[in-house]
């Protein structure tokens, strides 16, 4: 069977991904595909990706402070919604697209409100947009949310066509479906980030379940997904 | 004791480490103690992994029996502590205390200012749990006090007190981010 890439499994302390002198593992994608980091390395030199991709590494070089003390540490201190305004501004971005998903509105209306008090315009999408009755895409009554009511579907396509037509330079995901983030990334002109990531279960912080995966999540451990019944004190 | 450094953590398949009898751990536990184990387990046993802490909070207070039900908060989670005021009332009478009750100044029991020039009102959490002893509560929840001042409320509780928020400024009320999270581990941590 051919070795493929499986960098998450990698325990090397001092891997070749870090240092030059480094070691790895059989499964180590710096040394089995030499050609797509080629042709990665060519991608970084076109016009259009050099300086966002220059931009990205230098905000993520500024979340810490103190980076000239001796000896070194790192003491990150800038929460993601404060990366996201710095990073437009180093780009130059004026114009910011914002596509929310209509759980999460409360939410998206401060996001929003952040980014124009620091200077942007926004324009934002709920997932919603259009009315168009899920019937459309073949969803089937008993595959509603609510079975028997009218249910309009998640547009991401429309999102992104929307933003696409209002020119914005940078598109934010605020708490999309699964699938309808990827979606709204393939149709979107302008570059995209994520804000928020939805998780109805877990505050919209999907590592819960990973971070507590040898205890309460523990059923992952299997290939078991258990139903959950809704219980109220009587 | 070093129980949260051991790997074995045999206890759980009935590992007497601690040296004490039978006789000793039944009498370590009261009358009201054991109505609450019995309540917890109840809640456990039914409802295991169906429930948020919030949940899991009024289904005790319902298993325990109880009608009058304390909320003492910060005024730092002040919309928070009105949405669970709004969720306990549905099934509990439901009587809430911000920690700035009465507006006393720092100044009058000579505590240290963020800005010395200032008006400052102090937490009063002796004060909160006063107010909800008074008010006859059965079980008293606390929501994102401050770390010394939720000792005091919890002292001067006469109904049991449970966390249901534990604060954390920086980490948006997520003490365990600092654990979770490697940068915090071994950056701030140091660990």
């Amino acid at each position: 069977m051919k070795t493929e890439g499986k960098c998450a499994m990698c325990k090397v302390e001092k891997a070749i991904c870090r240092q030059k002198d480094g070691s790895h593992p059989a499964f180590c994608s710096t040394v089995l595909y030499p050609q797509a980091i080629e042709k990665a390395a060519c991608e970084y030199e076109k016009s259009g990706i050099k300086p966002f991709a220059y931009n990205a590494s230098v905000q993520e070089a500024e979340c810490y402070i103190d980076r000239q003390a001796v000896p070194s540490y790192k003491y990150p201190v800038k929460p993601r919604v404060q990366e996201i305004i710095e990073f437009s501004r180093k780009m130059g971005y004026r114009k910011l697209g914002v596509a929310f998903c209509g759980g999460l509105h409360r939410e998206a209306d401060i996001f929003c409100k952040i980014l124009e008090d620091h200077g942007f315009e926004v324009i934002s999408v709920v997932c919603k947009v259009g009315g168009i009755d899920k019937a459309t895409i073949g969803i089937q009554e008993s595959e509603k949310v609510q079975i028997g009511k009218f249910e309009t579907m998640c547009n991401p396509i429309a999102q992104a066509e929307i933003l696409n037509v209002a020119e914005t330079d940078f598109n934010i995901i605020v708490g999309l479906c699964v699938g309808h983030d990827s979606l709204f990334m393939k149709y979107s002109q302008a570059m995209a980030t994520v804000f928020a990531v939805k998780d109805r279960v877990l505050g919209h912080n999907p590592l819960a379940a990973i971070y507590n995966y040898h205890s309460y999540y523990e059923r992952f451990q299997q290939d078991r997904i258990k139903k959950v019944d809704v219980v109220e004190p009587s | 004791m070093q129980c949260a450094l051991c790997k074995a953590k045999k206890c759980i398949k009935g590992q007497n480490c601690a040296g004490l009898t039978e006789t000793d751990i039944e009498n370590s536990y009261s009358t009201e103690d054991r109505r609450l184990l019995s309540a917890a387990a109840n809640v456990e046993s039914r409802h295991y992994m169906q429930l948020s802490r919030i949940e899991e909070s009024a289904m005790l207070a319902k298993e325990m029996g109880c009608s009058v039900i304390g909320l003492a908060f910060c005024i730092g989670l002040a919309n928070e502590a009105s949405h669970i005021a709004q969720y306990f009332q549905k099934y509990f009478t439901v009587h809430s205390v911000c920690c700035k009750i009465c507006g006393t100044d720092k100044d009058q029991l000579g505590l240290a200012k963020r800005q010395a020039d200032q008006t400052e009102v102090m937490c009063n959490p002796a004060i909160q749990a006063k107010v909800l002893n008074d008010a006859g509560t059965e079980l008293n929840f606390s929501v994102g006090l401050c770390i010394a001042h939720e000792m005091i409320f919890n002292r001067y509780s006469n109904a049991p007190v449970a966390s249901l928020v534990a604060k954390d400024q920086l980490l948006a009320h997520n003490p365990l981010g600092a654990v979770y999270s490697a940068n915090w581990r071994k950056m701030k941590l140091g660990i």
